[in-house]
Formats: C-alpha cells, sequence, structure tokens
C-alpha cells in the first residue's frame, strides 16, 4: 500500500540505535517476564518513533498507559499459556498464521459493488464473495485481516481494525489492515477510553471528524493527544451488533479531518456487516478452512430470522451469560452438529434444545437434546 | 355486498356503515397523526399501525416492511407474530408483491396466489400453503421516496374492494405524517435513520421475548403480549423494556419472573 498516505510508523520494527535509554531500563526492570523487545515496542508504540531519545516519562498519562500496556500484554501472554482451546471465539484472538498484520495490496480496479441495489444478492453478500474470491487467488484464508486490507484500500483510508468485546480486558483486536491499527486500538483498550472503547461498550457508532478539536481532547484526555501524534486526525468506529448483542467493532483511523461521504458511511456499514457474518460464521473451528474450500451456501440475512433471536434469548438465561456470548454458543453448535443455525434455533423455541452451563470438567457441548 | 356507485366523495367508510366504526376509525386516524405525546415509541407505533390495519381493513395479516440500507426489505412488524407469517414476510427479500412494490413505488394486488406460481416460485406456493389466497402491497412514502411497503393477506382468493385498499394507504400516508411530524419535520434522511433504528430495535424484541420465554416458561407469541401489556400499563417505551428485560435490568427483574 506504497501510495497509501505514509504514516509514522508506531510499530516498533525499526532496530533502536545507541543506548537503551533510562526509561527503557526502568521498565525493562519492572517488568522482566516481558522480552525487551516488547518493552521497545510498548514505549514505542506510547511515545513515538523519538522513544529511543525519552530519558524520563514527559507526562504521567504516558508513563501509565505504558504501563498498562505492559499489563495487558503479560495477562495475555499468561492467558495465552493457559489456554486450552475452548470455543470461544469472542476471548481469543485469531492467530491464524495468514492473519497477518500487513498484507499484499489486493489491486482492485473495479468497485466492489455496483451502486444500484436491488438485486437478488445485497452489496454485503457481493463484497463478502469478492474478498473470498481474491482469499483463494491468495491462498490464504479469508480473515479478518484481510477485510481489513480490503476495507483500508476501498475506502482510502490509513487503516482498519476490528475489535470483539473481550473477557479479561474490554476488548480484543481480530483484524488490522494498516501498520496503525493494532497500537491504537490496544491502547484504547489499555487507557479505557477512546472512541473505539466507545463503541465497544455502548453498542453505538460513534463518528470522530476531528480527534484534535478541544472537545475531543478532553473528552478522551490520553487517548487523543497519543492518536494525535501518531497522525491520527479522524476516526469512525461502526459497531458489530445483532439487536442487543454486541459483539465487535469496526474502526477506521484516517490522517485527514472530516466527515464521512454518505456512500462511504454506507460501504463502512457494509464492511461491518461482512465482518459481523464471518465472525459469527467462523466462530467455530474449521469454518475459515472451509469458506476457503467451499462456495459459501446462500442463506438468509441473519436479522430476517426470528427464532435465532428468540433462541439467543432463551439460550443467554439457560447459560446466564450476554447475548452475544448466547448467539456464539448457539452458532458453535449448529456447526458441530453440521445443521443449519435456523433449524437449531426452531429447536431451541421448540424447547426440544436446550443448552447446560459448563461445568468444571470442561463440558464443551454446554448441551443436551431432548426426545 | 352492492356498494353504491363511484362518487367524488370520498366512500372510505360505504363498507361498514356502523356510526361505532366510524368513530374508531376517526380515532384510529388521530393515533396515527398525533404522535407528539409524551413517551412516544416507535415500535409501539408500528405495531399499532399493523394492527388497526388487520382490525379495518378486514383482512387475516398484516406485515409492515422496510428498506434497509443495502436496498434489502426487511420485516419491521407483523400483526401477527407466528413462525410461518414471518417467513412469508422474509421471503420477500427476495421476491414477492412487497418487493415489487418497494421497487416500482406502486401498490401490487394478486387476487389468487394459487395461480401466480410463475410470478412469484417461491413466494405463491408457500402463501397458499400458508393459508393466503390474496395478497396486496402499499408503498409507504416519504415524498418522492418509497421507504417500505405494507403487505395485506387475506384468505379469500378475491382482491379487496378499492374502497379498502384506499383506505389502507390512507392509513399509511397518515402513519407517515406522523412519523415525520415527530421528529420535527427535519430532513427525509433523519426519519430514515429512525426507521433504520426500527430494524434492528425488531431484533431486540425478539431477543427480549425469548428471554422472557424462557425465565416464565411461556411461548416467544406470550411473551410479546406481555412486554406490550407491561410496557402500556406501567408507561414505559417497549423499547425500553426490552433492553431491561435483556440487561436483567433489577427493576424490571420481578416483573419478568413473576
Amino acid at each position: 500500500m506504497a501510495d497509501k498516505p505514509v504514516l509514522r510508523s508506531v510499530s516498533g520494527t525499526e532496530p533502536a540505535p545507541g543506548p537503551p535509554s533510562v526509561l527503557f531500563q526502568k521498565l525493562s526492570a519492572d517488568y522482566p517476564d516481558l522480552p525487551r523487545r516488547v518493552v521497545g515496542e510498548v514505549l514505542g508504540r506510547v511515545y513515538g518513533a523519538a522513544w529511543e531519545s525519552v530519558p524520563e516519562p514527559r507526562l504521567p498519562q504516558l508513563d501509565t498507559a505504558a504501563r498498562a500496556l505492559l499489563d495487558a500484554l503479560r495477562v495475555r501472554a499468561d492467558n495465552a499459556a493457559r489456554r486450552t482451546g475452548r470455543v470461544a471465539a469472542l476471548h481469543s484472538p485469531s492467530t491464524s498464521p495468514h492473519d497477518r498484520d500487513a498484507g499484499p495490496a489486493l489491486g482492485f480496479t473495479q468497485p466492489l459493488w455496483p451502486t444500484r441495489d436491488v438485486r437478488g444478492s445485497s452489496r454485503a453478500e457481493e463484497l463478502a464473495e469478492a474478498i473470498e474470491a481474491r482469499a483463494r487467488a491468495l491462498g490464504v484464508v479469508p480473515g479478518m485481516s484481510l477485510l481489513c486490507e480490503v476495507a483500508a484500500e476501498h475506502l482510502g483510508v490509513a487503516a482498519v481494525a476490528i475489535s470483539v468485546p473481550g473477557e479479561l480486558l474490554s476488548g480484543q483486536t481480530v483484524g488490522v489492515g494498516g501498520a496503525l491499527a493494532r497500537p491504537l486500538e490496544e491502547l484504547q483498550v489499555v487507557l479505557g477510553e477512546g472512541p473505539s472503547y466507545d463503541g465497544l461498550r455502548y453498542g453505538t457508532a460513534v463518528l470522530v471528524e476531528d480527534l484534535t478539536a478541544p472537545q475531543q481532547q478532553a473528552r478522551w484526555p490520553l487517548y487523543a493527544p497519543v492518536a494525535g501524534q501518531h497522525g491520527v486526525r479522524a476516526q469512525f468506529v461502526f459497531p458489530m451488533q445483532v439487536g442487543a448483542a454486541r459483539l465487535g467493532v469496526l474502526v477506521l483511523y484516517l490522517d485527514r479531518a472530516g466527515a464521512l461521504r454518505s456512500t462511504e458511511l454506507t460501504a463502512a456499514r457494509v464492511f461491518a456487516e461482512v465482518a459481523l457474518t464471518w465472525l459469527i460464521d467462523h466462530s467455530a473451528e474449521g469454518a475459515a478452512e472451509r469458506a476457503l474450500t467451499e462456495p459459501r451456501a446462500r442463506q438468509p440475512f441473519l436479522d430476517d430470522c426470528a427464532e435465532i433471536h428468540q433462541a439467543t434469548g432463551m439460550v443467554s438465561v439457560q447459560l446466564g451469560v450476554p447475548l452475544n456470548i448466547a448467539l456464539l454458543r448457539i452458532r458453535a453448535r449448529a456447526f458441530t452438529e453440521d445443521r443449519p443455525l435456523s433449524d437449531l434455533a426452531q429447536a431451541v423455541v421448540a424447547r426440544t434444545v436446550r443448552f447446560q452451563p459448563d461445568t468444571e470438567t470442561d463440558d464443551r457441548t454446554g448441551y443436551e437434546e431432548r426426545p | 355486498m352492492t356498494r353504491p356507485p363511484p362518487s367524488q366523495t370520498p366512500d372510505l367508510f360505504a363498507a361498514d356503515p356502523l356510526p361505532a366504526r366510524e368513530q374508531r376509525l376517526a380515532e384510529t386516524f388521530v393515533e396515527l397523526a398525533d404522535t407528539l405525546v409524551e413517551g412516544f415509541d416507535l415500535m409501539e407505533f408500528l405495531y399499532t399501525l399493523v394492527e388497526r390495519c388487520t382490525e379495518f381493513l378486514d383482512v387475516t395479516a398484516v406485515g409492515l416492511m422496510f428498506g434497509d440500507e443495502q436496498g434489502r426489505l426487511r420485516v419491521a412488524a407483523s400483526s401477527n407474530e407466528a413462525t410461518r407469517l414471518l417467513e412469508l414476510f422474509q421471503l420477500q427479500a427476495g421476491e414477492g408483491p412487497c418487493l415489487e412494490c418497494y421497487r416500482s413505488g406502486n401498490p401490487v394486488e394478486e387476487p389468487d396466489m394459487a395461480q401466480a406460481r410463475a410470478r412469484w416460485p417461491l413466494f405463491a406456493p408457500e402463501a397458499v400453503r400458508a393459508g393466503f389466497r390474496t395478497v396486496h402491497a402499499l408503498p409507504m412514502r416519504l415524498r418522492e421516496r418509497t421507504v417500505g411497503s405494507l403487505n395485506l393477506f387475506h384468505v379469500n382468493p378475491e382482491a379487496l374492494p378499492p374502497a379498502t385498499t384506499r383506505l389502507a394507504q390512507s392509513l399509511i400516508d397518515v402513519a407517515t405524517i406522523g412519523l415525520i411530524q415527530v421528529h420535527g419535520g427535519q430532513r427525509s434522511d433523519v426519519l430514515l435513520d429512525r426507521l433504520q433504528l426500527a430494524l434492528l430495535t425488531r431484533v431486540v424484541i425478539e431477543q427480549a421475548k425469548g428471554v422472557m420465554a424462557e425465565r416464565r416458561g411461556i411461548t416467544p407469541d406470550e411473551a410479546f403480549m406481555l412486554l406490550r401489556s407491561h410496557a402500556r400499563a406501567s408507561e414505559l417505551r417497549l423499547t425500553e423494556l426490552a433492553y431491561a428485560v435483556i440487561e436483567g435490568d433489577s427493576e424490571h427483574l420481578l416483573w419478568t419472573l413473576s
């Protein structure tokens, strides 16, 4: 994406020349369990490319941010070590080797969908098919990062991220396009503020046309200045949700201030819808691989099936979990049973199927069928 | 029934001369137009619209569909939440009278679905199987633009009299004016956003029905009736109550369990 507006990299991949700073030594000593490379990266993310020359914390907020980021990474490392492969797509970031942080330019020359839309298939379906065809051509799994890359390219924005609600942290990033996306998403999580954080928490669109405006700086006093340092001028967050089930956000980072045009807004929402569908479809193991090899069975848009929503509400009570987890559990079960989602949902509503809460013995099925 | 010859005066009430019905209809028009009331709730309004249509138009079932941002038709409200009926509405995202009406902006009628297999290969047989023979679709227009379609189903194989379809169109038009008014005559894209929100809210209500049904051991349909009656009795917006039920709001928890 060489023709994209160039933003200062914050990924910390450049080797740090010269002697390590006092700040770096201090943090390395406080976090001996984390690799020094990680500490350097965190400093790069918080203080920008010139972090090596930062002798002491300039602002207490930035020191807090750096330490919070390191704490979060420590928690994540612990979790990764403990994780036992439970079916919990919401809680684990994608670990697919194809889910790269940066990929080849995709080179779309045609618009992804026709502007006239009243046809048999929706723009979301067409977009999903276009991305999947591209993934097959590249020989990769059509993961969230591929979707983010396509979105960044199509919308001409600096970076795109997809984050989902997490278990211990308030959010986890499952897909990125553009070097800025992951560090800024993680920064908002650890700071506990920012447009993405608000979008995840409240399930609303957060459209920030100028992050440097005084009222936005006041709204996110920790995050907004850091984002500004990295060249972000505008940030647009689109919820990925099914009714009250909040499953994630799609976030656009722009290096220019200003509102999105209505066509861009619509396009962003279409990308968010595709991401939502994938998140639900891919919540079961092996689904992503299946998408690569098999053409997608055309199924009605999720919102059109009342029983799925009713079943989601019922299962959330049966399991004592929020709606988003309930929906993913139904989906995972349907996939394991090789049964249409709507079919399983009907069985739940008809009370021939109940879900049981997990027990300590790691009962992953959480499910029983009555005659 | 013999009807009077066409005249210049509106014969909206000709089909049924009972004063009680006229009175009730007049009240309905006021109800649909008078949206500047405290605690106005869009979902309750849409459910009221389809219920009044069922009441006055002598049809078996009524559904209201809106186009979403991508131009897909989706169910916003229906007079009867039976699964079979909802599936019939859902089918029309791909083909059927609602889609034709939404695309063209003109009313669509099919007096005998048994003869309509060539026109709608998926929808027509399903409608007949569900017991419906006649179907009408009327446009919901916002200024120049068609934003949705009202679907009328009847079990008799006979088109509705013109007076009835005119009355149906009047009910939709008055309701649309009411909706424009509730948003202070703002730009039409504000109202379009509200209609999009209605599609999301409908899903939230389905989820709340599921939560209620499981907590109380009842069917989703029964849960819906309880939700609506409780919203009315406690002067809560249906939308707010649905969210409260889902979130296990302590204030309403006792009620959902009792």
